[in-house]
């Protein structure tokens, strides 16, 4: 595969051509903190020593990331889930109606860091 | 154009039409080979709505929100094309320019503002309603020369301006010259053209909390500093009006503000702090009374006053504040003397407004100096015989 080298903080790397800029630093062992790509972010926090909180914690695990809502529309293009409402009160949610074309391929639990897309009886 | 204003929209609606019976909007206008038309679109109407890429995207059909904008309007705008987008008011202004030359125009206002400016001049003020001045004028000419002053006899307090994401400026501000960069550097804005003159009845920190909490519900919610920086200021707002304050609200406050400033995707979270950072700016010393003192100096924090009958001023018991309390907390001890029960109280101040003139026995209170509980006198009753 065709090579293209490019510069990340000063070092000169190597990388398969049209690959990410994260991709080429992550062959290269340049470390870029990934929250949306990461599985435990409450992990990679301590790590960067973020361990309490200042603020009230939110009563929900989900970080309104919005990988389900994308990943259902734009890679499944099945567009069954959206984000309803606006600012404090935005959820990821099920388009109504929708339920048949979902719950099928369950792609988008274990894209979920907090575990909070899961199957509901109904 | 917001759905939620039939009125303008009627109106521009025709003024469409009009201009089209005349030949002045359409296909080979007055037969000088140039087309142009104009079409309303209609929004469903959201605060965010009116930020430049939300606005694009509602027009496209999609969801108001705001894109990144490392690429110009200019260059990629609407429907990926090179797009000319201005308010309403900037464009109201070319005809004139037009007509009567930019010197014409530039020969009104200040250095880095020109021309005129519309303001809503609302609040406690004797002349509401929308007002043009020159750019540059000062804030005491448009509130006490245009806008008739104070009414009743109050103190004015400060004006706010710029809508809901602009900020406070106090009365040591008012021969502030009104441009552009002179709001700016005081902490507010010119924004939507927003005027609205409080007096001292107003409490800064619930004004605060009103405009966090109105900007928190409109946030799009697609950015995380806006988003939960908007989310913790209300939590530490509502704490501190409710009399939960605790020292290090107003750092954290601040702390939370510059971050929004400086991560947030779109205007409405970078200006969104204006109304908690100019109050704090101009006012620290109402923060610290409601934090330290429990106490809310304007008589405005529910949680924080308190209602009482002042016996000796309530000479005819007449009644009026019984009539006026919702929730039935005033009560008759005996025919001459009437008593507010704290416990069912919810402190919206109706017995206050109601009490007459001539009697003003109803006293606004510090809540911790209220009698707690209300010792209601047991009615000596005689025991038949």
């Amino acid at each position: 595969m065709e090579q293209v080298t490019l510069e990340i903080n000063g070092k000169s790397v190597q990388a398969p051509k049209g690959s990410t800029i994260l991709q080429a630093a992550t062959l290269s062992g340049i470390k870029i903190p990934t929250l949306c790509l990461w599985p435990a972010w409450q992990q990679y926090a301590g790590e960067y020593g973020v361990t309490k909180s200042r603020f009230r914690p939110a009563m929900t695990d989900c970080s309104l990331c919005g990988l389900c809502v994308r990943y259902c529309a734009e890679v499944k293009k099945d567009n069954a889930l959206y984000f309803k409402g606006r600012g404090i009160d935005r959820k990821p949610e099920l388009i109504d109606g929708s339920h048949d074309q979902c719950g099928q391929c369950r792609e988008c639990f274990a894209l979920c860091s907090g575990g909070w897309v899961v199957a509901s009886r109904s | 154009m917001r759905q939620e204003y039939p009125l303008a929209r009627k109106h521009t609606q025709r003024a469409i039409e009009q201009a089209r019976e005349y030949g002045l909007l359409g296909r080979d206008i007055l037969g000088s080979g140039f087309s142009f038309d104009v079409k309303i679109h209609r929004g469903a109407g959201a605060f965010v709505s009116g930020e430049s890429t939300a606005l694009m995207n509602a027009i496209e059909g999609h969801v108001g929100e705001p894109r990144p904008k490392y690429v110009h309007t200019s260059e990629k705008g609407l429907w990926g094309k090179p797009t000319c987008l201005n308010n309403v008011e900037t464009w109201a202004n070319v005809p004139f320019i037009v007509n009567r030359g930019a010197d014409w125009f530039r020969a009104m206002g200040t250095r880095g503002s020109k021309g005129t400016k519309i303001f809503s001049l609302v609040g406690r003020v004797k002349n509401t309603g929308l007002v043009e001045v020159p750019m540059g004028m000062t804030l005491r000419d448009i509130v006490f020369k245009v806008g008739g002053g104070v009414p009743k006899g109050r103190r004015f307090k400060a004006v706010q301006t710029g809508g809901p994401s602009g900020g406070v400026l106090p009365d040591s501000l008012l021969d502030l010259p009104v441009d552009f960069d002179k709001l700016d550097e005081a902490g507010s804005m010119m924004g939507s053209g927003g005027m609205i003159v409080m007096d001292e009845d107003t409490c800064m920190v619930d004004t605060a909390r009103y405009y966090v909490n109105f900007l928190a519900h409109e946030s799009c919610g697609k950015c995380v500093p806006c988003r939960e920086g908007l989310r913790q200021m209300l939590r530490i707002l509502d704490r501190i009006t409710a009399g939960e304050g605790k020292e290090g609200d107003v750092e954290l406050l601040e702390e939370l503000s510059e971050f929004m400033e400086m991560a947030s995707l779109c205007a409405l979270g970078k200006t969104a702090p204006n109304p908690v950072r100019s109050t704090i700016r101009y006012f620290r010393d109402e923060y610290e009374a409601h934090i330290r003192e429990k106490r809310c100096p304007a008589g405005v924090c529910a949680a924080l006053i308190a209602y009482e009958i002042d016996q000796e001023k309530c000479t005819s018991a007449c009644g009026a504040c019984v009539r006026a309390c919702a929730v039935d907390a005033i009560q008759k001890v005996d025919a001459h003397t009437l008593t507010i029960v704290q416990e069912k109280c919810i402190k919206c101040g109706a017995c206050y407004t109601a009490c007459p003139d001539k009697f003003r026995a109803v006293l606004k209170l510090p809540a911790a100096s209220a009698p707690r509980p209300t010792p209601i006198p047991q009615l000596q009753i005689e025991p038949r015989v």
